[in-house]
């Protein structure tokens, strides 16, 4: 039963989930255009293949995690007011699945739909930086210094993007608790907003600025107060924000559960 | 068509009371439906038939009382009980974005009796295309379509809400042809409101009249027949009617003619009301539902102005 429905959340996230691959697919796509302009000039040392599919997969994975975050905010938001706002919802509610599995489904399908997204940019993150470290040379700042000095051009982009991926070595799992602190606001904001609106417009951008609220909320008194070092701050807006981020999400699925009027 | 009072009740209304607001829908309804009948539910607009389908249906709470199928509790709706109940909306919200055959194949997996072979054989008498989409499908089509995914898995209750409004003859033929079908010759239970009499008359066993809330008749359509008369008397030049019994449901005076509508009709009475009003003649008329339906409905609505003037 909750293979059937959790067919019936994807094919209705259909056009999210598409817009989702491809927009993701545009920024690899982008990233390899700018990365192929960026290096015309800059010689042959800086058309090596390796550099330039490390450059290509941190080019794509960079802005991939925005819009992984902004997708998060998008699919949780249009799960739940899609089907109040064509009353489908009726229809399912006198279905024999209980609102438990109705919840769940959906919470599956977002959560594995921004996960396997997430992956995927955090793949090609972690196989840029595996290319630039792999073989004789790697393009880390001296590096890409003494390459400045022979052709007298930086293609600014690579580089940039280069350094970006050589982050992934300090993004061990624990640093990367930010990251997924931060999809568990926009996605239990999102789904938390969905019971008040019936157009998906509004919760997703609930769920967007949730963790910029709380970010500026937790960090401004504490920077302003010197309260404790940044990093702790930081540490401690993660925790925060992971855990309005699945309060939002059991809050929302006993609304689901004990709501009573379709 | 299995009716007999020791069959088991698959739907039990105990005191069950809906408000919206100040408005009350349904004031401490009571009823049994037992299993094998067809219950007939008629009612004008606003009624409260709806809402009564509603709560049946748990897409709404009652305020107050009790509601039971098949003995458990119908608040708690669990899947079990829901993979019993078939049911036929007034206004279909099914996904408009799924195509025939998605929608079926949706459905199916969410029931363990569905039959593949009846939901085929439906399709094909209703000519619907696996392919279109929902939201290009026509009323009756639409309407059609609700019904093969409420019979096709074999409910033991069937709950239709005013299923044949707004489409037209030919296709309420089929509609409750494939009804009597599928339905009714299973000796399932079916509980259906409509605002047509003779669909009511052609497949209920048991009719109950709603109005503002309220069970104002019910019965079988024999019973009610019987119950409920309208007696004509002729009443003496300049004469106004003497005795007006407390059965009078409703009554109409047109210069000598005096009609009255009442319930319970005894031979008794009828001869009551000829010589306490000293009539000079009298006959007593046998109604058709929907004249029972209509003199009702008149008989309350004429009571509530008097209560409020």
């Amino acid at each position: 039963m909750i293979w059937a429905l959790i067919r019936k959340d994807l094919s209705l996230l259909r056009l999210y989930l598409r817009s989702l691959v491809g927009v993701l697919i545009a920024c690899f796509v982008a990233a390899a255009i700018l990365i192929f302009w960026d290096v015309r000039d800059a010689g042959q040392s800086f058309a090596d293949s390796r550099f330039m599919i490390a450059s290509i997969l941190a080019g794509g994975s960079l802005p991939g995690l925005i819009v992984v975050t902004i997708f998060s905010a998008s699919l949780s938001g249009s799960i739940i007011t899609l089907e109040r706002s064509d009353r489908s919802s009726q229809f399912l509610a006198c279905l024999p699945p209980t609102r438990l599995q109705n919840y769940l489904s959906k919470l599956v399908v977002v959560t594995s739909a921004v996960l396997l997204s997430l992956g995927i940019c955090l793949l090609a993150w972690f196989i840029a930086y595996q290319l630039n470290h792999s073989g004789e040379m790697s393009l880390g700042s001296s590096e890409l210094s003494k390459k400045f000095n022979e052709t007298n051009h930086l293609p600014i982009f690579t580089a940039g993007l280069l350094r970006f991926a050589d982050l992934w070595s300090d993004a061990t799992l624990y640093n990367l608790f930010p990251l997924f602190a931060v999809l568990a606001s926009t996605t239990g904001a999102s789904l938390l907003a969905s019971w008040g609106s019936r157009f998906n417009a509004v919760p997703a951008i609930f769920g967007f600025l949730t963790p910029i609220v709380l970010y500026v909320a937790i960090m401004s008194p504490i920077g302003l107060l010197k309260l404790m070092s940044f990093e702790e701050a930081f540490k401690l807006f993660s925790f925060v924000t992971a855990g309005f981020g699945l309060c939002c999400i059991v809050a929302s699925g006993c609304i689901y559960r004990v709501q009573r009027e379709f | 068509m299995i009716m007999t009072t020791d069959a088991p009740s698959v739907i039990e209304l105990d005191g069950v009371t809906k408000r919206y607001g100040g408005k009350i829908a349904c004031d401490a309804v009571d009823l049994t439906v037992r299993q094998g009948t067809t219950f007939g539910l008629l009612g004008p607009n606003g009624a409260g038939k709806s809402s009564l389908i509603r709560m049946l249906m748990g897409l709404s709470p009652a305020n107050s009382g009790q509601i039971r199928l098949f003995g458990e509790n119908a608040s708690k709706h669990s899947t079990a009980l829901r993979q019993r109940i078939g049911y036929v909306p007034e206004v279909h919200c099914m996904y408009r974005w799924m195509t025939v055959g998605e929608i079926l194949g949706f459905v199916s997996k969410l029931y363990p009796r569905w039959d593949d072979d009846l939901a085929n054989q439906m399709l094909s008498t209703f000519e619907l295309p696996l392919t279109k989409k929902v939201s290009s499908l026509s009323k009756g089509m639409t309407t059609k379509l609700s019904l093969i995914l409420a019979l096709a898995h074999t409910p033991d209750l069937l709950i239709l809400d005013e299923p044949t409004s707004g489409l037209d003859p030919i296709f309420r033929e089929e509609f409750l042809e494939s009804v009597l079908q599928c339905h009714l010759c299973k000796g399932r239970t079916v509980f259906f409101s409509s605002h047509h009499f003779d669909d009511v008359e052609r497949v209920a066993d048991e009719v109950g009249i709603f109005v503002d809330g309220r069970f104002i008749a019910r019965g079988s359509i024999e019973d009610l027949r019987s119950k409920i008369k309208r007696v004509q008397i002729v009443l003496p030049d300049g004469k106004l009617p003497a005795y007006i019994p407390e059965q009078a449901v409703f009554q109409r005076l047109s210069r000598r003619d005096w009609t009255v509508t009442v319930s319970p009709f005894s031979e008794e009475l009828f001869e009551q009301l000829m010589s306490e009003n000293h009539a000079i003649g009298g006959n007593v008329v046998d109604l058709s539902l929907e004249d029972i339906f209509k003199d009702v409905i008149r008989g309350r609505k004429r009571q509530l102005e008097e209560i409020e003037s």
